[in-house]
C-alpha cells in the first residue's frame, strides 16, 4: 500500500522536483 | 481494434461540433505559419532555429507521445495496475536529461555548423567527405519515419471508426488530409504550434477525466480498496520481474534516438532556455502521464473484467469512461486528444522524413556544392511532403504488415541505433565515424534479433540490450579507428555558443 500511494504521489514530485532542481544547478554563468 | 470495426463507443451531435471546432483551429494555425516557414529550408524544417522555449517544450513532448499513451498506457494501467507506472517513468526521466544535457549541446553544435537535420549534425560532426554516413543516416530514418507515419494514420483511421462510426477508409483519409494541409502550409512553425496547442487538449483530457471518474466512485480511497480486492498485484508496483521492470524503464532509451523529438531541441532561439523545456516538459509528462495511469486504474473498477470491455480491447478503456462519464462536448474533446496525439506525432515524422529526402539526399548529396534557391527547397520541402504523404497512405492501406512490422522496430530500432550513437558523437571525442556505422547497424540489427528469438525477449524488451551493444560496437570500433582531425573545434561549438557559423559538408 505505502508503495502504491509513493508511486502514484510521491514520485511524480520528485521527478518534478528534480527537474527544477538541475534547471536551476544548470544555469550558465554570466546569464 | 479491426479496422472499421463499429465499437459501442460512438458519437453525440455535440461531440461531433466540438471535435469539428478542434479540427478548424489546427488547420487556422497551419494558415497562420504558412508565411513564416515559406523563407528558407531552416525555416520550413526547425523553425529557423527562432522558436520559443513553452513551443519547443511541448512539442518535444508530445511529438514522443503518440496514441501510445492515451490508449496503450491505459491500456497498460487496467492490466497491469500501478505496476505499469514503471513503463512512464523511464521516459519521463530520460527526456528530463535530454532537454538539460543532450539537447544544449546538440543545438549549439548545429547552429555552429548550420544543422538543419540530424543526418546534417553527423556528417558535420564526423566530417563525412563522401556523404555516405548521411545517406545511410538518413535512409534508415526515412524508411522508418514513413512507417511510422503511415502507422499514425492507421491510428487516425481507427479512432475516427470507433469514435464516430465512420468508415475506417474515410477516418484514415482525413486524418492524413489534415495532417498533410498544416505541415505542407506552415511546415515546421505549424507543426510546433499545432503540437503546443494539442499538447493542452491531451492534458486537459487526461486531467478531466480520471478526476471525474475516481470522484463518481467515491474518490481515490473507494478505487484502491476495490482494486485490492480485485487483484492485490494492482495497487503493488513491485509485483513485476526485475526484468520486466527494467524493460519497461527501459521504454526511455527510445527517446534520444527518434529524430522527430530531437529536431526539436534544434529548432529553439536560445539553448540557455532548454532548461526551462527541461521544467514544463517535465511537468507536462508527468501529468500526462500519471493522468493515463490513474484512468486505467480506476477503468478496472468499472470493468473488473476485459470481457466487460467492447471486443476485450483494454486500449478501449479510455474513450469508453469518456462516454460513460463525460458531457457529449467534453467526451468531442476527449476523441479530439486522442486525434491530438496522433497528429502531433504525425506531424513531426512527416517533417523530419521530408528533410531527410530533400536536405539530405537532395541538397548535400544529389546537388552537392550547387547553388539551389531557398524558395526551391521549400517548394521541394512541400512536394516531398505530399509525396511522403501519399506514400505513408499507400503503405497503410496495401502494405498494413509491412508498416506494421516496421513500426514494432521503429522506437526500438531508432533508439537502439541512434540514441547511443548521438550520445557519444555528443560526448565522446574519441567517437568516430566507423564507430557510428558499426553502432547504427548492431543497435538495429539486435533489436531485430533479439525481438525475434523468443528466449531473449522473454528476459528484457530488446530496446535495452540493443541500446548497450550499440554503444558497445561505437566504442570498441572508435577505439581501433582515427576520430576527426578538428575534434577539439567540433567540441567547442558544443561547449559554447556560436558567434560565427560554419558550413561543412
Amino acid at each position: 500500500m505505502t508503495s502504491f500511494y509513493f508511486t502514484m504521489f510521491i514520485l511524480p514530485l520528485l521527478i518534478i522536483l528534480t527537474a527544477l532542481f538541475l534547471a536551476a544547478k544548470t544555469k550558465e554563468k554570466g546569464k | 481494434m479491426e479496422p472499421g470495426m463499429q465499437t459501442h463507443v460512438s458519437a453525440d451531435p455535440a461531440a461531433v461540433y466540438a471535435f469539428l471546432g478542434y479540427l478548424v483551429l489546427v488547420i487556422s494555425i497551419g494558415l497562420y505559419a504558412t508565411r513564416f516557414s515559406s523563407a528558407g529550408l531552416s525555416e520550413f524544417f526547425i523553425g529557423g532555429r527562432k522558436m520559443n522555449r513553452f513551443v519547443v517544450a511541448l512539442s518535444a513532448v508530445v511529438s514522443g507521445r503518440s496514441a501510445w499513451l492515451l490508449l496503450g498506457v491505459t491500456g497498460m494501467a487496467y492490466k497491469m495496475g500501478a505496476n505499469a507506472v514503471w513503463a512512464v517513468a523511464g521516459y519521463i526521466v530520460i527526456e528530463m536529461f535530454l532537454f538539460l544535457f543532450f539537447a544544449k549541446r546538440l543545438r549549439r553544435f548545429s547552429e555552429r555548423y548550420d544543422c538543419v537535420t540530424v543526418p546534417d549534425f553527423f556528417a558535420a560532426r564526423f566530417e563525412d567527405h563522401n556523404g555516405l554516413l548521411r545517406v545511410f543516416i538518413s535512409v534508415v530514418i526515412i524508411i522508418f519515419m514513413t512507417s511510422y507515419v503511415s502507422a499514425q494514420f492507421v491510428g487516425g483511421g481507427k479512432a475516427f471508426a470507433a469514435g464516430f462510426g465512420m468508415q475506417y477508409a474515410t477516418g484514415l483519409l482525413i486524418t492524413a488530409t489534415i495532417v498533410m494541409l498544416y505541415t505542407i502550409m506552415g511546415g515546421f512553425l505549424a507543426v510546433g504550434l499545432t503540437d503546443m496547442f494539442q499538447a493542452f487538449v491531451m492534458l486537459f483530457s487526461l486531467v478531466l477525466l480520471p478526476v471525474v471518474v475516481i470522484i463518481d466512485k467515491g474518490g481515490l480511497g473507494g478505487i484502491v480498496t476495490e482494486l485490492r480486492s480485485i487483484d492485490p498485484t494492482m495497487i503493488d508496483p513491485l509485483s513485476l520481474s526485475v526484468g520486466a521492470g527494467i524493460g519497461l524503464l527501459g521504454i526511455g532509451l527510445g527517446s534520444p534516438g527518434n529524430p522527430h523529438i530531437i529536431a526539436r531541441y534544434m529548432s529553439i532561439k536560445d539553448p540557455d532556455q532548454l532548461r526551462y523545456c527541461a521544467v514544463v516538459g517535465t511537468i507536462w509528462n508527468v501529468v500526462m502521464a500519471w493522468g493515463a495511469l490513474f484512468i486505467g486504474l480506476a477503468g478496472r473498477v468499472y470493468f473488473p473484467d476485459v470481457s466487460l470491455l467492447p471486443g476485450g480491447d483494454t486500449e478501449k478503456i479510455y474513450p469508453l469512461l469518456a462516454q460513460q462519464h463525460l458531457h457529449p462536448v467534453l467526451f468531442g474533446i476527449v476523441i479530439a486528444s486522442i486525434f491530438s496525439a496522433i497528429m502531433s506525432t504525425a506531424d513531426s515524422q512527416l517533417l523530419v522524413a521530408a528533410s531527410g529526402v530533400v536536405r539530405d539526399i537532395y541538397e548535400k548529396v544529389i546537388k552537392k556544392g550547387a547553388s539551389i534557391s531557398q524558395k526551391k527547397l521549400v517548394l521541394y520541402s512541400r512536394v516531398a511532403v505530399f509525396a511522403l504523404v501519399v506514400c505513408a497512405l499507400v503503405l497503410g492501406m496495401v502494405a498494413k504488415q509491412v508498416v506494421f512490422w516496421l513500426v514494432l522496430f521503429a522506437w526500438a530500432g531508432l533508439g537502439a541505433s541512434l540514441g547511443p550513437t548521438s550520445i557519444l558523437a555528443l560526448y565522446s571525442k574519441r567517437t568516430t565515424r566507423a564507430g557510428i556505422f558499426a553502432g547504427v547497424a548492431v543497435g538495429a540489427l539486435t533489436t531485430v534479433i533479439w525481438r525475434y528469438t523468443p528466449f531473449l525477449k522473454a528476459i528484457i524488451y530488446e530496446l535495452v540490450p540493443a541500446f548497450l551493444f550499440s554503444a558497445l560496437a561505437t566504442y570498441l570500433v572508435s577505439m581501433v579507428t582515427r576520430p576527426p582531425d578538428a575534434v577539439d573545434e567540433l567540441f567547442q561549438a558544443m561547449e559554447k555558443q556560436a558567434d560565427t557559423h560554419k558550413t561543412l559538408y
